[in-house]
């Protein structure tokens, strides 16, 4: 599985690096005719807000970020959000954390704007992002029983603090559904940077992260609003 | 079309929320101590002494628990080889709440009993898996009827299914 996602990891760097290699030689636009700043994007992920409204658990994420337009191609990206996780186990053992997470990164758009046409809003993005969380978790009810000597023991890991780094790497689509109203939705692939040691407890699941076992692919569906400063700027000097 | 794109949406949405179900255990869970047979000859020339696997005729071992009543060692019902043939390794399981564990073994129709010292720690695996119980071997007593000798090799005892201790004949 971890090999699998690190091909997947490594194409979609590789589409990254090409298409900016690509819009680099084809300069089919003017380079001055797009303004360096382009406005500001307010953003929320509906798909997170959904999972936390039809979770029988009481679990819940919600995040939302701020991303900026630079060139219409360089778009730097601050998420926060906070999530609040309730696991049990097939075996009974129960896990539960709830804690702050943010990401800060930086996505590409691939759309090049073709010469004489009209500049197009819509965005295809594809981006990493370094995130973190700071969190505390429990770990109850893991039972050790002795069946051939007999008695047991139940296992509780209480208030254990933990700061956990992981990357991330995304992919998606954005439109402009109405006049600075953007719709979209993006995947990614996510990796922990920082392991714990073998034998000791390690959290099931991360606030921003997800589960530490199994793939770890993430899905977004972000609605935004983009306030548009430079056209209000234009505006007001007309 | 926005519909259909809007109902996929929630479609996948639905079954990524889904997809979080239960999940088994797929580690190994068993820790028991690994026991080796060796005999020991001496060369023709009497100068080199060789160590080679040695596979028992006939094996019995029988886990021995400490009463409170007689304050003595009581043999447990339980039979963990019971005249097993052609033995060669033991995998006996340690006692997870105590720090000493005794074993009696018959070797074809010697018996020896085994006295294990150990330090026993928790090792978390999983939410699936929970924790197991693994030990640190301090020190083996052994009685000679049969048994030359035993040496630690390597005192963790987890669930990599090591070789932990030999026992010369």
């Amino acid at each position: 599985m971890r090999k699998i996602s690190l091909f997947i990891n490594s194409y979609i760097l590789c589409l990254l690096v090409f298409s900016v290699q690509a819009q680099k030689t084809a300069k089919v636009l003017e380079v001055d005719s797009i303004p360096f700043f382009n406005g500001i994007h307010l953003q929320g992920d509906a798909a997170s807000a959904i999972s936390s409204a039809i979770s029988t658990k009481g679990n819940y994420s919600y995040e939302a970020g701020i991303q900026v337009d630079l060139k219409h191609k360089y778009f730097p990206v601050l998420e926060v959000g906070y999530a609040k996780i309730n696991e049990t186990s097939s075996s009974n053992i129960s896990y539960q954390t709830q804690g702050l997470f943010e990401r800060l990164g930086i996505e590409f758009n691939l759309i090049s704007p073709k010469k004489d046409s009209k500049r197009t809003t819509n965005l295809f993005l594809v981006g990493v992002r370094v995130g973190m969380s700071n969190f505390n978790y429990n770990i109850n009810n893991a039972i050790i029983a002795d069946n051939y000597w007999g008695g047991s023991e139940t296992v509780n890991y209480s208030d254990i603090l933990v700061t956990k780094l992981w990357y991330e790497i995304s992919a998606g689509v954005r439109v402009e559904i109405i006049k600075n109203i953007f719709m979209g939705w993006s995947v990614c692939s996510k990796s922990l940077i920082n392991q714990d040691a073998t034998g000791n407890p390690t959290p099931a699941s991360i606030p921003g992260f997800g589960n530490t076992s199994g793939s770890n692919w993430g899905f977004k569906y972000t609605i935004g609003y983009k306030i548009d400063i430079h056209s209000k700027i234009l505006n007001k000097k007309k | 079309m926005k519909i259909h794109f809007f109902i996929s949406v929630i479609l996948i949405i639905l079954i990524a929320n889904s997809c979080n179900g239960d999940e088994q255990c797929r580690k190994n869970k068993v820790v028991q101590l690994n026991m080796n047979l060796y005999q020991v000859t001496k060369s023709i020339t009497g100068d080199t002494i060789i160590k080679n696997p040695y596979s028992i005729d006939s094996l019995t071992v029988k886990g021995l628990r400490y009463d409170s009543l007689t304050a003595g060692y009581i043999l447990k019902d339980s039979i963990l080889y019971n005249n097993s043939k052609s033995v060669s390794s033991i995998n006996l399981p340690l006692q997870k709440f105590k720090t000493q564990t005794k074993f009696e073994i018959t070797f074809n129709n010697l018996k020896d009993t085994i006295t294990v010292s150990h330090n026993n720690s928790d090792q978390y695996l999983s939410l699936e898996c929970g924790c197991v119980k693994v030990f640190k071997i301090d020190s083996i007593k052994t009685t000679h009827h049969f048994v030359d000798s035993a040496h630690i090799t390597n005192p963790i005892v987890d669930t990599s299914n090591a070789q932990n201790i030999i026992i010369y004949k």
